[in-house]
């Protein structure tokens, strides 16, 4: 089950970004690993403020990093 | 397993185990006499309050397994698993908490409404206290479970 309509590319801009690792990347986001491997595998939607600094932390525009599908 | 997900698997199972540890003195001790008439005040507080010190203890000791472990599975993470253990609470964890307190307190509402007409029928205090035990139990074991249900697949 996806809870969720929302689709990521953190783990392809992760790898884009040298390597960077999940503990990594929550730790400069300040969320716990577990958050970033649940919204890599599409199990949760975060905050938009989260999207926002996820973005900010892969040095990539919201849209890059989260995608939504057409129509509603 | 994250830390909270843990914390619902102990209290899953602090729950369950506790009300079946006090069916089983209840209902031991009125072999062949009227349920109402079983001693149940003391068990009903000796089984929460040693689930309060038994959920304490089980998720010291669950963290401190799962530390070690996950320090021999990757030694060079030890590091890494030690602040995890450690880490607060985040976004999504209040998030799950919510959501789990939100479904556990549907049962809490209809033990509260049947304590309530017991109360009206002038039932016996027995009925009315183990109606509102059995609520919390089964509260606190669905909110468990969505707990465990939102880390494992997600929030519907």
């Amino acid at each position: 089950m996806k809870p969720t309509r929302v689709t990521n590319s953190i783990r392809a801009l992760r790898f884009a970004r040298g390597e960077l690792t999940q503990a990594e990347l929550a730790r400069r986001v300040g969320v716990t690993r577990q958050t970033i491997i649940a919204i890599e595998q599409g199990r949760y939607s975060p905050s938009l403020e989260m999207a926002f600094q996820i973005a900010r932390a892969l040095e990539a525009p919201l849209d890059e990093v989260f995608h939504y599908p057409d129509g509603i | 397993m994250s830390r909270e997900e843990r914390s619902a698997w102990v209290l899953l199972g602090t729950s369950i185990v506790g009300y079946v540890v006090y069916a089983a003195i209840v209902l031991s001790g009125v072999v062949g006499s009227p349920l109402v008439e079983a001693a149940y005040v003391i068990p009903m507080l000796a089984v929460i309050g040693g689930a309060i010190v038994a959920g304490i203890v089980v998720n010291i000791l669950a963290s401190i397994v799962a530390g070690i472990a996950a320090g021999i599975r990757h030694p060079d993470r030890a590091e890494e698993a030690a602040r995890e253990a450690v880490e607060p609470r985040d976004e999504r964890d209040r998030a799950i908490g919510r959501y789990a307190e939100y479904g556990g307190q549907a049962f809490l509402v209809a033990g509260a409404l049947g304590a309530l007409v017991l109360a009206f029928l002038e039932a016996d205090h027995f009925w009315i206290a183990n109606a509102l035990f059995l609520a919390f139990t089964l509260s606190s074991v669905l909110g468990s479970l969505l707990r465990i249900r939102a880390y494992r697949w997600g929030m519907p």
